[in-house]
This record gives structure tokens, sequence and C-alpha cells, in this order.
């Protein structure tokens, strides 16, 4: 029973080079306890897509033009589709239904305020609790994410904070009113390998005590193997691939899923130098997409068929999605 | 190795003082470098590895001699470069080029490819008008572009065309030291490959010298003969890459562990350290590694341990070397 299933989401963008589409009809379902991981390239539109299921497309020149984003606490409840609430239905549901800890901490920590004080902000809001009582449950959120000597640290500044305390703070802020569904747009990326080792660990632990549904949004397959139960991958603006972390890892069946794990160096035992696989081509920009498949001017297996028509989800009858006409 | 030291470092350390913000109360010293004995054989890639701030790219502009040492020597080819003038610095310049992180920030954007390229040989006057033309169009074929590429700006290309024409630059003098500073880095994995595999096959065929820095341990593993691992402005360990599976400082195996890697079944034993990087204001004495070491004993809280070498071109600097695994251990069924 997935608490949060989206439906054919798309989300548009006005760019001086045209409406662009970085949200193409994505569908994904997500269960309490279990981590999605979304993986694809800069630009792919991972960003675009947490920012669509948290309603925080910026408008203008965002805009989402079509799907559902059903949302249901108890297997009992109606499902809420949060595209159709009000402004101020779906500013209630976030950070207590859905949260998010965003790409830039540095952007979306305020410098000018302690971080007890951004916490604080965060519970106030939707417990309107007193102010000893705040106190308490924010030093208790400091704690919980493993920032050490939380009684000092909670009238510190963001600036006061390493990168990876920060980070810590933001998952804090993030956590504080117990969401259900946690969205964490590469939260390890801007950190230091042997700290986003702690922070990884940290999310799973947290995740399992708290029972959350994750979102973990990545360009590292590493990560992605490490945190996923299930993956999916994105290409210019699509799902090309989804399934379990295995089915992806051990039996890819796109060629871009391919031609990506076999580009992705390895660590190991005895290297060698050697000629690392590669994919010829870049990625296209969204405002030039070609007809067809996204991926055709870069992909060995190419026929007409792919330059004429869309694929759709699952052509070759996988079971899983696999948007290819030729995937095996 | 092959070949003799191209560039030698001794004791070399650098300080910068504490930049004063607005919040900063703070005096005193960044310990950007802090001792380094290192040497890139002729021909060799010698990768550079470590976290944020440990001192790399600082490293990196002491021997480009964009930085000045506090004490120490580097020599390029046996002449001590600290103590050269302004008209021996520039003609030495030719020797020694870089590749820079940021493909967009390095190149100037009001200037065709054709341009930047011929900069340099301007600078040094080198060759007549049809000469450098000549010369742009070899440099950018070398790269894989096509030399009608020359007149158009930087913003027509992708990150990983921009970051072949950082390399044609870096070419475009016959230069013997190339260090390339996190060359990668911003590019994604799809195309991350075809640059790593252009630098290789260049550095092939000139015979050139390399110094790679990046964090990535796994790209460096790719692209280096020997790899050298910083941290906290110090060498903490180099090894030949082929190597790799019998590096042994506790600081290695943390990175190594921390690592993820891309085979969901792929079990790694896991260390993970506790706490940050200390600060580089107040470095932790006795070895800098000491307050996030698993293993650490007393005496690593007073005294430093050296460098030294454990077996022919593998050199470790920790009082407890003997008794550490060895990386290949934090690989169960890796076939070593
Ligand atoms: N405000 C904006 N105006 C115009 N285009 C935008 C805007 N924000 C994003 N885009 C475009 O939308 C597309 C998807 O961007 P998005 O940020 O979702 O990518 P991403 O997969 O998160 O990439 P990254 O890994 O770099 O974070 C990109 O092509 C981007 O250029
Ligand atoms: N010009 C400078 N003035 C003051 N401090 C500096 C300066 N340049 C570097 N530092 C400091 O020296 C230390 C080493 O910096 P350096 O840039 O060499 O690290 P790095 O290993 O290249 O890091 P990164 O991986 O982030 O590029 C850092 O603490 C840095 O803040
Ligand atoms: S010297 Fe001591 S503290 Fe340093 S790495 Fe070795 S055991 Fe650890
Ligand atoms: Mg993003
Ligand atoms: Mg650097």
């Amino acid at each position: 029973m997935p608490i949060l299933s989206v439906e054919k989401l798309q989300t548009q963008l006005a760019t001086s080079e045209g409406l662009i589409t970085p949200v193409d009809e994505v569908s994904l379902s997500l269960k309490r306890g279990e981590t999605l991981g979304v993986v694809g390239e800069s630009g792919s539109g991972k960003s675009m897509l947490a920012l669509s299921l948290m309603r925080l497309i910026p408008n203008p020149p965002g805009r989402i033009v079509g799907g559902k984003v059903l949302y249901r606490h108890d297997e009992a409840d109606d499902p809420i589709d949060f595209l159709k609430l009000s402004d101020e239905g779906m500013r209630k549901r976030r950070g207590k239904n859905i949260a998010m800890i965003f790409q830039e901490p540095m952007t979306s920590l305020n410098p000018l305020y302690t971080i007890g004080d951004q916490i604080g902000e965060a519970l106030a809001i939707h417990d309107g609790k007193d102010r000893s009582s705040i106190r308490g449950r924010t030093l208790e959120l400091i704690d919980l994410v493993g920032i050490p000597d939380p009684k000092h640290r909670i009238d510190a500044y963001p600036h006061e904070l390493s990168g990876g305390m920060r980070q810590r703070a933001m998952i804090a802020m993030a956590l504080s009113c117990n969401p259900d569904i946690l969205i964490a747009d590469e939260p390890t990326t801007a950190l230091d390998v042997t700290i986003q080792a702690q922070i990884l660990e940290l999310m799973q632990r947290l995740q399992r005590e708290l029972h959350m549904a994750m979102m973990f949004i990545t360009h590292d397959f590493g990560v992605v193997a490490e945190i996923a139960d299930r993956v999916m991958v994105m290409y210019a603006g699509q799902v090309v691939e989804s399934g379990t972390t295995k089915e992806i890892f051990s039996n890819p069946k796109h060629p871009y899923t391919q031609a990506l794990l076999s580009a992705v160096p390895v660590l190991e035992v005895r290297p060698d130098r050697m000629k690392l696989t590669t994919i010829p081509g870049t990625v296209p920009p969204l405002s030039k997409l070609p007809q067809g498949c996204h991926f055709q001017d870069r992909c060995p297996k190419v026929q007409q068929k792919c330059r004429k028509e869309e694929v759709p989800e699952d052509p070759c009858g996988i079971g899983r999605l696999v948007r290819c006409f030729y995937a095996r | 190795m092959p070949g003799n030291p191209l560039v030698q470092l001794e004791q070399v350390i650098k300080t910068f003082p504490l930049r004063k913000g607005w919040f900063e109360k703070e005096k005193g010293n960044v310990h950007a470098v802090n001792g380094v004995d290192l040497e890139i054989f002729s021909g060799e890639t010698l990768g550079l590895v470590g976290e944020s701030g440990c001192g790399k790219s600082t490293l990196g502009s002491l021997i480009l001699r964009l930085l000045k040492v506090d004490s120490g020597a580097i020599r390029l080819d046996g002449r001590d470069l600290t103590e050269l003038n302004r008209k021996e610095l520039f003609a030495l310049r030719r020797q020694m080029q870089v590749i820079f992180q940021d493909p967009y920030a390095s190149l100037n954007p009001r200037m065709t490819i054709g341009e930047t390229l011929c900069e340099p040989l301007i600078i040094h006057r080198l060759g007549s008008k049809q000469d450098r033309e000549a010369r742009v169009d070899e440099l950018l074929r070398l790269v894989g572009l096509s030399p009608d590429v020359g007149s158009r700006y930087p913003h027509e290309f992708s990150g990983g065309q921009r970051q072949r024409i950082g390399i044609a630059r870096a070419l475009a003098l016959n230069p013997k030291l190339i260090i390339a500073d996190e060359p990668v880095s911003s590019l994604d994995v799809s195309i991350r490959g075809e640059v790593l595999n252009l630098l290789m096959s260049l550095q092939e065929r000139f015979g050139l010298t390399l110094l790679f820095i990046s964090h990535d341990l796994t790209v460096v593993q790719h692209v280096s003969h020997r790899i050298a691992v910083m941290y906290l402005g110090k060498i903490m360990e180099i090894f030949p890459a082929r190597e790799f599976g019998s590096a042994r400082h506790p600081y290695t195996h943390a990175l190594v562990s921390a690592i993820p890697i891309p085979k969901p079944e792929h079990q790694k034993k896991r260390i993970i350290l506790q706490g940050d990087v200390p600060s580089p204001v107040h470095l932790p004495k006795g070895c800098v590694f000491h307050p996030r070491c698993p293993y650490a004993e007393p005496r690593c809280r007073e005294e430093e341990p050296k460098l030294v070498s454990i077996n022919g071109g593998h050199k470790v600097a920790c009082h407890y070397i003997a008794k550490m695994p060895t990386v290949a251990e934090y690989f169960p069924g890796a076939s070593t």
C-alpha cells in the first residue's frame, strides 16, 4: 500500500529557448519504510520532480500541467491529490506529510538566524507550541541528527558549522514535524566522502526508526546501490527505467542504464590504467529534444522507429518500466 | 618508476594568514601545506587525492609558482624554483601548464576558441601568424575537435568540449608537466570517461608528466601510476596504483571504506570516521590524523610519524603501520 503514488506528473518551464518539460509524465510509488533512489545526470529533471511533489515549482516560469500526486496516510483513508489542494491546504501538508532536504544547504539555511531558531520556526508553524517546549524539541532534534553538544550548537549560526554539520541541521529541520515522506535532493553531493558516509548512515538509521518513505535523489550510482530499495533512472525529463536496486544493477535493460553503468568507474583492489567505457555524444538540451526516444542520438541500438514514435513505458513487455523499443 | 624525478619537493610548507570575515574573531594561520616531501617522475601520472581543504590545490599552485613557499624547496629538472627571478620564471612557465576544474570559468567568454589557444603562443612570441594558426588547428585535432570550431565562443560548447579546449590550451606550449586540478569533477559521468581517456592517450603520446589532483579516489585510481593520499597538509601514504590492495594507512582505509560501490551485492567493511576534519588553523599535535584514527595510541598524540618507505616505492606515515590491515582486506571476496 503506497503512501504516495504519482501518476503521469508533468511540469513545464518557460525558458528563453521555449517551453521545456523537465518532468515528463513521471509515475512512481513509495511505501513507508522504503527508499526510492532517483538517479540521473545533471539537468535530467530530478530537482524539478522533487519540487513538483512539494508543489514548490516557482511560477512563473514553471507550472505543473498534468498528473496526480496522491497521498494516503492510512490504508482506510481516501487519497488526497496534492495538486488539487489550495495553496494554504498544501502549506499545511508540507513538513508534516512530506518534507524535503534541498540541494544547496547554504541557500536554504538563513545565515542571519541560529540553527536553533530555524529548526524551532519549522516547529512553531505547525504545532504552535510555547517557547520552552519548542526549545526542548529542537534540542532533541539536534541530538537526533548527531550534532555533538546540542546545548551549545543550538545557538550557532550556519557559518559556524562545518558542511557536514549544516547538512545535519538541514535534516533536523526536515524531520521537525515527523514527516511521512522525506525527499532528499542530493543531500551528500557537496560533502567529502568520509562525511557522506556519516550522513548516509544517519539517514538510513532515521528512516528505519521513524518508518518514513524516502525519495533519495543523486547522480552517484554508488550511493544508490548503498541506500535504495528501488531505483528510477531519469534521462532528459523522463524515467527511462525503474526496478528494484538488484534489477537495475544486475540486469539493466535500457541502453542508457547499461551504458551508464559500464561508464561508472569502480574502485578496484588491483586497478589498471585502462580506457574507460564512454557514452558518445551529450545529453540533448530539453529545448531541442528529438522526436521519439530522447536517447536516440547516443544509443547503440537505435532504429527508424525510435526516431518516429514516442516510447511508451514498457513496450517490450518486460514487466517494469523500461522505456525502449528494443530493450533486452 | 621509470625516469628521473621531474619535480622534487622537500619539506614544503605553506601557510596563509587567516582571512578575517565579519564574524571571525580568531587570529592565526591556515596551515595549508605542512612539510611535504614528494617526487613526480618524468612521464608518470601522480594522483593526489584527499578531502576538501587538505591542501591539494595549494600544493599544485606552489609547484606552478603561482604561490611562494614559506620554506622548503621545489625543484624542476633539478633547478630550485623558489630561487628564480622573473625572467627565468617566465621561461619556466612554458614547461608547466594547468587544467582547472571548471571549464566554464577558466575560458574567457569574449575570446574565440582560436584566440584562446593562440594566446599563449603570442605571449611567448612563438612562430609566425601562419605557424600559430596551423598550431591551433593541430591542437584542436589532438583533442578530438574539428578545426572549424576555432571561430566559435566558449558558450557554444558543452562541458566536456570545454574541458577538451582546456586541455588543448594546456598543450599549446608543449609543456613537460601538466597539473590537472579536479579536471573532471564538474562533468557528468557519461562524459567524464572521454576526457580521462583523452588525457591518458595524450600523455602517452607526448610523454607528459601529470599531477592529477582529485578528491575522487576511484577516478584517481584509473588514471594514475602512483597515488599520494593527503590529509591536513601532509602526505599520509604514497604507493604504486597497481599495489592499491596493499595500501595500509588508517586514513587510506577510511577513504576506501567510505566510497560507495555501485554494486548492491558488494558488502564492504565500513569504518565510519567520527567527527570532522580538524581545522587547519589548529593542527593536532603528533599525528594529524590521531583525533579521528580508530587505532590511535598515546604516542600518536605526541610524536609525529615520518613518511617512511615500507616496501620499495610504498611509503607510509604511521607509527603502527606494522599492525595495520591492508586495503584488500576491506574487499572480502576480491581476487587479490
Ligand atoms: N528556473 C529555471 N529556468 C529555466 N530552466 C530551468 C530552471 N530550473 C531548471 N531549469 C531546467 O530544467 C531542467 C531540469 O533541471 P533540474 O534542476 O531538475 O535538473 P537536475 O536533474 O536536478 O540536475 P542536477 O543534477 O544538476 O541538480 C534543466 O534543463 C534546467 O536547465
Ligand atoms: N589564498 C588563500 N588564503 C587563505 N587561505 C587559503 C587560501 N588558499 C587556500 N586556503 C586554505 O588552505 C587550505 C587548503 O586549501 P586548498 O584549496 O589547497 O585545498 P584543496 O585540497 O584543494 O581543497 P578542495 O578539494 O576543496 O579544492 C584550506 O583550509 C583553505 O581554506
Ligand atoms: S600514527 Fe597513530 S593516529 Fe596516526 S594513523 Fe597511525 S595509528 Fe592512527
Ligand atoms: Mg538537482
Ligand atoms: Mg582544490
